[in-house]
């Protein structure tokens, strides 16, 4: 008698159905884990490239900032959302001064900027020589190319100071352009932004970190004391907020409820006296 | 199989996409740390500069330099601080500091100057600098 088989047994296949299940289970748990924790990191790690951003530009505008008896302080305002003030961009030596013009040295190491001096949008602050101190001058036009008196390239700017405001101010003084600009936190649609704003121009506020739960700011004299105007600012304290982690998720996978984080940090005023 | 595969497939993405998260977030940090370095150093070389310097080494006409100060700090960095005349009794201290990797390679720099304002040299020769207001920035 021949015995032959077909097919499968009921036990068979209980067997193998429980096995696929829970291997199946096991692994649907594994993705999950598995997503869940990267998108998580990817979460945190744009996150962090926020506060990367408001912290390195925070830091770039403050750290510059101080006074002098003659022009005040380069913080105009303050604020907890934000603050203005001077922000330098271009610097250089005059290597000739007489009233209504200066001439700066533009040559290969004397000149540095971010971009040409624009009339109506930046000023100059020329600093003197027989003493320190700087004096605010407006910029009534465009620089335009000429010759140091030794020969070397310069820009000429035209500015409105007669000779008794340039006392002091001559060969070597050095100068720098400067714009009022002002960073604030600004809503935009349900998220806030961290934004700059020129103050000369009617330019709408431009963004260059968020979106973010916020970014407020205090204010400290040099014994850590609340400082009630810029000229008593000598250092910055600042928190940025963020959410780690969002609502809902991907797919079939949800995160649990919103994580707010945040991280602070303190910049002195490196020119503060 | 192609149910095995398709795990296999799914988990392998998951791995890639981690390892390239995680190497994004270590070039970031790398390079943060690196630039605090040299940072350091350039700053560091700048506060050894404004200890003083013997004046005949101070420089007389425009756009002259002369180096003051060269310091190595943890890292390696390399920091060096030079006097630059403008022309007048102001000068710039300017400092510079680079992170090194231990291959040579540059993983970070940074650049900052001070004006100073010179007085005569002291009993001793020196030149002490004093600051001039709203006169440190970093370079960009």
């Amino acid at each position: 008698m021949s015995l032959s088989r077909r097919g499968i047994s009921l036990a068979e296949l209980l067997v193998a159905l429980t096995l696929t299940g829970w291997l199946g289970t096991l692994t649907a748990r594994i993705l999950n884990g598995a997503a869940f924790t990267l998108r998580d990191r990817s979460e945190r790690i744009g996150s962090e490239q926020n506060l990367r951003l408001t912290t390195n530009a925070v830091s770039a505008l403050l750290q510059p900032l101080g006074l002098d008896s003659l022009t005040g302080a380069d913080l105009w305002s303050t604020g907890s959302s934000g603050f203005s003030a001077r922000a330098v961009r271009g610097s250089g030596a005059l290597c000739a001064a007489a009233p209504g013009a200066l001439t700066a040295r533009v040559d290969a190491g004397w000149w540095s900027g971010e971009r040409d001096p624009v009339p109506g949008r930046d000023s100059l602050l020329v600093g003197r020589v027989d003493t320190a101190g700087w004096r605010a001058l407006a910029l009534l036009s465009a620089p335009q190319a000429v010759l140091c008196p030794d020969g070397t390239g310069g820009w000429r700017f035209e500015v409105s100071a007669d000779s008794a405001l340039l006392a002091g101010i001559g060969t070597g003084s050095p100068v720098r352009v400067f714009e009022g600009v002002e960073l604030r936190v600004y809503t935009s649609g349900s998220d806030q932004w961290t934004g700059l704003r020129l103050l000369a121009t009617t330019q709408a506020i431009q963004p260059f970190a968020g979106p973010m739960l916020g970014l407020t700011f205090g204010y400290e004299r040099r014994d850590g004391s609340a400082a009630a105007t810029g000229a008593e600012v000598t250092g910055v304290s600042f928190r940025v907020s963020v959410l780690t982690e969002r609502a809902g998720g991907v797919g079939v996978i949800r995160g649990p409820t919103p994580r707010p984080d945040s991280v602070g940090g303190f910049v002195a005023l490196l020119n503060h006296p | 199989m192609l149910l095995a595969i398709a795990i296999l497939a799914a988990l392998g993405t998951m791995t890639l996409t981690a390892l390239a998260l995680a190497r994004t977030e270590r070039v970031a940090g790398l390079s943060a740390v690196s630039q605090v370095q040299a940072r350091a150093a350039a700053e560091s070389a700048l506060a050894e500069a404004m200890q003083g310097w013997d004046a005949f080494l101070t420089p007389g006409l425009p756009g002259a330099e002369a180096t003051l100060a060269n310091v190595s700090v943890p890292g390696p960095a390399l920091g060096q601080a030079s006097i630059r005349a403008l022309g007048g009794p102001v000068y710039v201290l300017r400092a510079a500091g680079t992170r090194l990797s231990f291959a040579g390679d540059t993983l970070g720099s940074a650049r900052l100057e001070l004006l100073v304002l010179l007085d005569g040299a002291d009993s001793l020769g020196k030149v002490r600098p004093r600051a001039y207001p709203r006169g440190w920035r970093v370079l960009p």
